[in-house]
């Protein structure tokens, strides 16, 4: 044979790979999913769309908070009945007194509504409800995209033709959409610190830095929040795996979203009326509890759990969706979008 | 020679480490359409193995289950003496194997280079300067270092076409797996990549190639398998299918005197020692069509044209053209298909999978 040819070599179970490969190999494979999200051009028009939109917002608040400050408060004069009113009763001063009081007062609860999102810490609960939003729509949107255009582009098949296995990219493609959900949160975080720094005092409200407690209240709920982004982005991971295509990822993943808005809102508006109004006590009960069920209810009570005290980051989930029970049921959904989607890679044919 | 099919229960009479790559009973359906029908091919070391066929024949089908990107329904497949049904065997076989499937395919917005870092990263390399060193070796190989930081969309068709050889080269691999790879090109990059295969083969590397293309793999192969519908037809050495092809040709201007020459020869045979045999063929595409439309083939050297000639005045018969063959691959996918207006039976090196029904034979 040819002299320079390759020496012949042992069968090829002999290199067999052992698992610290496995591993560094999954780490490279993040890397690079990683990578190409971020060289896409959709990564940084997303980010650009949520940093406007949560500018517009905080936008609106400011302006709220000065439309609120500006308001004259109103004199003893106003009080007065005008000359010619018959059966009006001229309040005495300490009536007047006590009316701006109330007025004051009142003032100063929809100061705190509005000033709340603007000012630190509490800008941070606010943020992760706008991010809940908006940010979640992106994240989907782009989880789609990063998984689906391996199809459309054919791209697969470079790993799959080599010695990468199709659970290397899966965990692979998990671990970056987890990574990318935990930048976003970490980001939309650092906005609303400045926002909370920056705009909230300018308006004139206090700003104090948290205690130990309410640091690590803040640590946790950035655990909660990222998570409440990353199952779903395994919705999109398994909805672009399913219909091979960025469009079934994005679609499928939104339609999701949409669907348990809808369904949930439903579901409990109709169990409201039929407790409160109906006979049919117990049935409306039990439509109203169905939403306990969706993955967006238990990862929002993860959240609730995880910004409860001292600052109160996020509303209190209430008594029925306890920490346990929201992490199992969350973990479930994880494990069957992760596992439906290795089922769907693991056997199929690449023809693309 | 008939080891070249041995099924590999009896393994037949080479070493292990010859054979690259052998499937056996190779059967793959898309729900009910048949795409691979019972192949069983042998790669050796150091072949340039041309699986040939039409469009839809099966050949990508068979090279996508070799590269594990499609499972087999049926049958088995060994690379490099592994079993590919196993998932850590394989893994290690697709380590030393390096593929252009179909249409090259990257990601648009990355440039060559960081497309072929990243196909660095699917085949286990790390990404140390070393492995960029390569890559960038890789993109000089097939000539695209001006180009490596353009974004793949830009690129020409010719040009994605190296940046996939550059991908399959870019391991070192002992096999290379490549899917039409001059579909698409002008003739100088046909040229081009040709040579580029031929030089493969000179430094050792095993070469397994699909196309439709009869002269490219006459051109390169040394060996080949014949594929159609899914079935293999034949598998054999380039130059024995070749030599099987070559003899004398003869044309008559009355279709009569050709079936009477046919019948002469035939019977001379037996009695002839150099002669092996004379059947009908069809001629080859531009050459002249005699009334009738059919020539007469004579399995005799070539030297022995005066004999033919003898032979047949012997009968009283004279020949309009007498010609010698040069064997081509055309001519012997026309007979072994039964393309051909008629066909001369198949060579005798031919050597049919036992699987599939014959289709070719005289008409
Ligand atoms: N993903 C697929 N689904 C269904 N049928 C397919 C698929 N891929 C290929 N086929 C069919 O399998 C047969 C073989 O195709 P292919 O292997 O691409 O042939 P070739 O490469 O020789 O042109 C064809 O009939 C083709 O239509
Ligand atoms: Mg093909």
């Amino acid at each position: 044979m040819n002299a320079t040819a390759p020496q012949a070599s042992a069968p090829a179970s002999v290199t067999a790979l052992s698992a610290g490969t496995w591993v560094i190999e999954v780490m490279r494979l993040t890397r690079w999913e990683l990578y190409l999200a971020w060289r896409r051009v959709m990564t940084k028009v997303l980010i650009i769309l949520l940093v406007i939109s949560y500018a517009i917002v905080v936008g609106f608040i400011s302006f709220a908070i000065v439309q609120i400050t500006n308001q004259p408060v109103q004199s003893g004069q106003s009080f007065q009945c005008p000359p010619d009113a018959t059966g009006c009763v001229t309040p005495s001063p300490q009536e007047i007194q006590q009316m701006q009081q109330d007025q004051a007062k009142q003032r100063a609860a929809s100061l705190a509504q509005f000033s709340d999102p603007v000012t630190f810490p509490t800008s941070l609960g606010f943020a992760a409800t706008f991010a809940r939003i908006v940010g979640l729509l992106l994240i989907c949107i782009l989880a789609g995209a990063l998984i689906g255009s391996e199809y459309g582009y054919s791209t697969q098949r470079l790993a799959f033709s080599r010695d990468t296995s199709r659970l290397q990219m899966l965990v692979a493609q998990t671990f970056a959409l987890a990574v990318i959900s935990m930048i976003l949160v970490a980001g939309m975080l650092v906005l609303a610190t400045l926002v909370g720094l920056t705009v909230g005092p300018a308006l004139g409200v206090s700003v104090s830095a948290p205690s130990f407690g309410g640091w690590m209240e803040i640590v946790k709920f950035f655990f909660a929040f990222s998570f409440s982004l990353f199952a779903y982005t395994l919705v999109a991971l398994v909805a672009a795996t399913l219909g091979k295509s960025t469009v079934a990822g994005v679609g499928l993943a939104l339609g999701w979203i949409v669907l348990e808005l809808i369904v949930g809102g439903v579901l409990t508006g109709i169990g409201l009326i039929l407790e409160n109004v109906g006979q049919n006590r117990d049935l409306g009960h039990t439509l109203q509890h169905i939403p306990d069920w969706f993955l967006g209810n238990n990862v929002g009570a993860l959240l609730g759990h995880a910004g409860q005290y001292p600052i109160a980051l996020a509303p209190d989930p209430g008594p029925d969706l306890t920490f346990a029970r929201s992490l199992i049921v969350s973990l479930i959904y994880c494990a069957i979008f992760f596992g439906g989607s290795y089922l769907l890679l693991s056997r199929r044919d690449v023809t693309e | 020679m008939d080891a070249t099919v041995a099924p590999a229960i009896t393994g037949g009479n080479m070493l292990a480490e010859d054979v690259v790559l052998r499937t056996t009973g190779l059967t793959k359906r898309y729900g009910k359409r048949l795409a691979v029908n019972g192949l069983n091919l042998d790669v050796r070391r150091g072949d340039v193995f041309g699986l040939l066929g039409p469009n839809g024949s099966g050949k990508s089908t068979t090279l996508r289950m070799v590269l594990g990107l499609v499972w087999p329904t049926a049958g088995s497949l060994s690379l490099f003496g592994g079993d590919h049904g196993e998932s850590d065997q394989r893994r290690a076989a697709l380590r030393r194997v390096g593929a252009v499937v179909e249409q090259p395919a990257f990601y648009p917005y990355l440039s060559g280079r960081q497309n072929l870092r990243g196909v660095a990263i699917f085949a286990g390399l790390d990404s140390s300067s070393e492995t960029h060193k390569r890559v960038d070796e890789a993109l000089g190989y097939v000539g695209l270092s001006d180009r490596a930081d353009d974004a793949y969309r830009k690129y020409s068709l010719g040009m994605k076409q190296r940046l996939g050889i550059a991908a399959a080269l870019l391991t070192q691999p002992e096999l290379v797996v490549l899917d039409e790879p001059t579909n698409g090109l002008d003739p100088a990059g046909m040229v081009e990549v040709r040579a580029l295969i031929k030089q493969l083969a000179q430094r050792g590397i095993t070469v397994l190639l699909a196309s439709h293309l009869l002269h490219e793999v006459q051109q390169v192969c040394t060996r080949v398998a014949i594929m159609k519908e899914g079935n293999l037809l034949a598998q054999g050495e380039v130059s024995d299918l070749l030599a099987a092809q070559i003899g004398l040709q003869l044309g008559f201007d009355d279709p009569a005197k050709l079936q009477q020459a046919l019948a002469a020869l035939q019977s001379a045979a037996g009695s002839t020692p150099w002669l092996r045999g004379a059947s009908l063929t069809a001629p080859e595409p531009g050459a002249w069509i005699p009334p009738g439309g059919q020539l007469l083939f004579v399995d005799a050297p070539l030297d022995q044209a005066a004999g033919v000639n003898a032979l047949l005045a012997d009968a009283g018969l004279y020949a309009a053209e007498l010609r010698r063959r040069e064997g081509s691959l055309e001519q012997y996918f026309l007979a072994l298909t039964g393309d051909g207006a008629s066909a001369s039976p198949p060579p005798p090196t031919s050597v049919p999978s036992p699987s599939t029904p014959q289709q070719g034979g005289a008409a």
